[in-house]
């Protein structure tokens, strides 16, 4: 018993040995690339170490220099996974491809972790880093026919210290997007100095369906964070922008029944049951297969006069489009169903090409007749719910009742309001009438010899009078008019050829 | 000299003729050969030239045709826009699988006939000039205010209803979209057709922000709910 108990502690500490031995694991971590003649840092990584690292044991590689800095290592722990890294220097002599041969990492329990061999790249920095930061959009291919896709790339860069929020770029509007927007992946990249800036990369897939030049761009905005950490600004910079030409696809050699669809597309047919009694019906369902077929239309069916085919609902899967027909033979017999093919632009090859299927045999086999008999009362059969019908569905054309805009309603109550309104003010105020020519009656009265009414006219007149010269004439006119009255005489003449100087009084 | 003269004048009307009616094209011709997808973009340029509900109508219907149903719920929303109170618009896309709560003109129903069309129009307009007409005379009679309070009272709810359901936040996706969070990042996707419910007329980022025929809240690009010409 006691023998077995120590057996199985033996054969667990090994276990457990072995476990902890086998989950080790190292890596490099060089910068890709490697600038020639600049001093960039490395690491060697190793995760679920046994115990610390003690020494590192770098191999010798023609054109490479390694400076240990000795002192600079990291320990982290994510999700359980302890790793620790130890840094040093490494400096590439020229331009080229290096092999790396395993280097060997000691550690403080006795045991060393060997890393894989890798190759690194010796080339010169990204040349457009400089400044603070860099963006530019990139369309691949930038020369495409309508329905073809391309995909625009976004990539931003970002010195240290400097950060970005949210992207600038976005596609144009009139783009059809084929698939949903990326998430930013971060990365890195070293400028011509070996700097390491951050990246941040997103794809859109997209395709356009009218002919025309396209362009991407704006400003970019990222903040700039001092390095005291205290001093924050906003800055942009300027997209280098993207340019797409779109073409409509070539008309030499254009098919006539070519809708527009862009290959590679295979296409597929097959009846659902190709022997069916007579009376029955099957269904015929051609599938398209492709990148671009979602914009694909369905292919023309040239089925025997003899069998009726009704089209059904598209099945839209992804990368294909499922057309569907029910088929519905008239009679018993054999009926042959061609080739069905549609036209398409191979982008690989330019040109136009045709996807077809494989002609195929409907048999309708003669089914048995038999009498039916019905019975009960006639009642009326109510539509189906579940199949909701088009059918009092019709295009109106010239057909449809005008009906008013939405507040015109408004607009006729306030303009009733107003025309109302102002009727009952203009009756209330009256009609405007011009006031009597007081000269002029005068003049009546005098020709007249209606005294009373020479009278009323002058003292409706003299009010108006202003001239020193007419105040007297209506004066005396007025004296000789009252002399007249009262002692039954006659106004002399010399006063009334006079008065004919008041008649152009108004 | 006179018969020359004539003649070229016949030449001119004749050839003025043949040339107006060769600019005429019929929009629906290729619909009735059996191209609707052909027909679409002339239905919807007459609709959007002022061809009022009955184009956006029968656009719909040959998108529909044509197998686009987004296109088709697009337009058959602004077929119901501008004519509220017709049950085809909304018949139609309740039948291109839309789901619209009954509207007010539904639910006035009779009610909102009086105050709806055209009848509408003039009852509210001679409304007004009673009431004006009351407001501003000098001898104020109330048969003329009853007359113009019993007309308003009549056409109020059919023109409010057909106000607010002119002005219902619903807005139809014309491609498979998806709807966003604030983030950007998709949620659930969203069939091309389906109306959805505007929340505010807040746009941000191009989007805005809707609410599902499920329930769902998101954003959804303005981009696709836009037809193209």
């Amino acid at each position: 018993m006691v023998i077995a108990r120590v057996a199985c502690r033996i054969l667990f500490g090994a276990l457990t040995v072995i476990a902890s031995v086998s989950a080790s694991e190292a890596h490099l971590d060089l910068p890709d690339p490697l600038i020639p003649g600049v001093l960039m840092e490395g690491a060697i990584v190793v995760e679920q170490a046994p115990g610390n690292i003690v020494s590192l044991a770098l191999p010798e590689v023609a054109g490479l220099q390694w400076e240990q800095h000795g002192t600079k290592r990291t320990i982290t722990t994510v999700n359980g996974v302890t790793s620790e890294s130890f840094y040093f220097g490494v400096t590439a002599a020229e331009l080229g491809t290096l092999d790396i041969p395993p280097a060997t990492v000691r550690l403080s329990d006795g045991t060393s972790v060997s890393t894989a061999p890798i190759t690194v790249m010796v080339s010169h920095g990204n040349a457009k880093l400089v400044g603070d930061a860099y963006a530019e959009a990139v369309f691949a291919p930038d020369t495409i026919v309508t329905g073809e896709s391309t995909q625009l790339t976004y990539r931003i860069f970002v010195k240290p210290g400097c950060q970005v929020d949210k992207g600038a770029v976005s596609p144009p509007a009139d783009a059809i997007r084929l698939s949903e927007p990326n998430a930013y992946v971060r990365g890195r990249s070293y400028d011509e100095s070996g700097e390491a800036w951050t990246s941040f990369t997103t794809t859109w897939q997209l395709t356009w369906t009218k002919p025309g030049s396209y362009e991407v761009g704006g400003q970019q905005s990222y903040l700039r964070i001092a390095p005291d950490g205290f001093r924050r600004s906003v800055r942009s910079v300027a997209v280098k922008p993207a340019r797409i030409t779109v073409t409509p696809p070539p008309s030499e050699g254009r098919p006539a029944d070519f809708a527009g669809l862009i290959g590679p597309v295979a296409l597929t047919a097959s009846l659902e049951r190709s022997r069916i009694a007579a009376g029955e019906g099957t269904a015929i369902e051609v599938a398209l297969a492709g990148p671009h077929v979602d914009l694909a239309r369905a292919p023309e069916l040239s089925l025997p006069a003899i069998v009726k085919s009704y089209q059904k609902e598209t099945v839209i899967r992804p990368g294909g489009r499922v057309f569907r027909w029910d088929l519905v033979p008239a009679a018993p017999g054999e009926y042959p169903i061609p080739a069905i093919s549609t036209a398409y632009f191979d982008v690989a090859s330019r040109t136009y090409q045709r996807a077809s299927s494989a002609p195929m045999v409907l048999t309708v086999l003669p089914g048995r007749a038999s009498m039916l008999t019905v019975s009960g009362a006639p009642m009326r059969v109510a539509p189906s719910a579940s199949q909701p019908a088009m059918v009092e569905m019709l295009p109106l054309r010239d057909a449809a009742q005008a009906v008013p805009a939405p507040g015109i309603a408004a607009i006729a109550f306030a303009v009733g309001l107003g025309l109302g309104g102002a009727a009952a003010l203009a009756r209330r105020i009256g009609p405007l009438r011009r006031a009597p020519h007081r000269g002029k009656a005068l003049a009546r009265a005098i020709s007249a010899r209606d005294l009373d009414a020479v009278a009323r006219a002058i003292a409706q007149l003299r009010p108006e009078l202003r001239d020193a010269r007419l105040i007297q004439v209506a004066q005396r006119l007025q004296d000789a008019v009252d002399v007249a009255r009262f002692g039954h005489s006659t106004v002399p003449d010399d006063i009334i050829a006079s008065a004919s100087e008041l008649e152009s009084v108004p | 000299m006179n018969q020359t003269r004539s003649a070229l004048r016949a030449l001119l009307v004749v050839a003025w003729l043949g040339c107006a009616f060769a600019a005429e094209e019929d929009a629906y011709a290729p619909w009735m050969q059996g191209r609707p997808h052909d027909a679409i973009a002339g239905l919807q340029r007459a609709a959007r030239s002022g061809g009022g509900w009955g184009a956006w109508f029968d656009c719909a219907l040959a998108a529909r045709a044509a197998g686009d149903n987004g296109r088709a719920q697009a337009c058959l929303l602004e077929a119901h826009r501008l004519a509220p109170a017709r049950a085809e618009p909304l018949a139609a896309l309740r039948l291109g699988g839309a789901t619209i709560a009954p509207t007010w003109c539904e639910r006035a129903g009779p009610i909102a006939w009086a105050g709806s069309g055209w009848p509408g129009v003039a009852m509210l307009a001679i409304a007004g000039a009673c009431l004006g007409w009351w407001c501003c005379s000098r001898r104020r009679r109330n048969a003329i205010a009853t007359l113009g309070a019993i007309l308003v009272t009549a056409c109020a709810p059919g023109a409010i209803a057909v106000w607010l359901d002119a002005h219902a936040p619903l807005i139809a996706v014309v491609r498979d979209t998806h709807l966003v969070d604030s983030t950007g990042a998709a949620t659930s996707p969203v069939e091309a057709g389906t109306v959805l419910t505007r929340e505010g007329q807040r746009v941000w980022n191009g989007r805005v922000l809707v609410q599902a025929p499920d329930g769902a809240r998101g954003f959804v690009s303005l981009a696709d709910t836009r037809m193209e010409d």
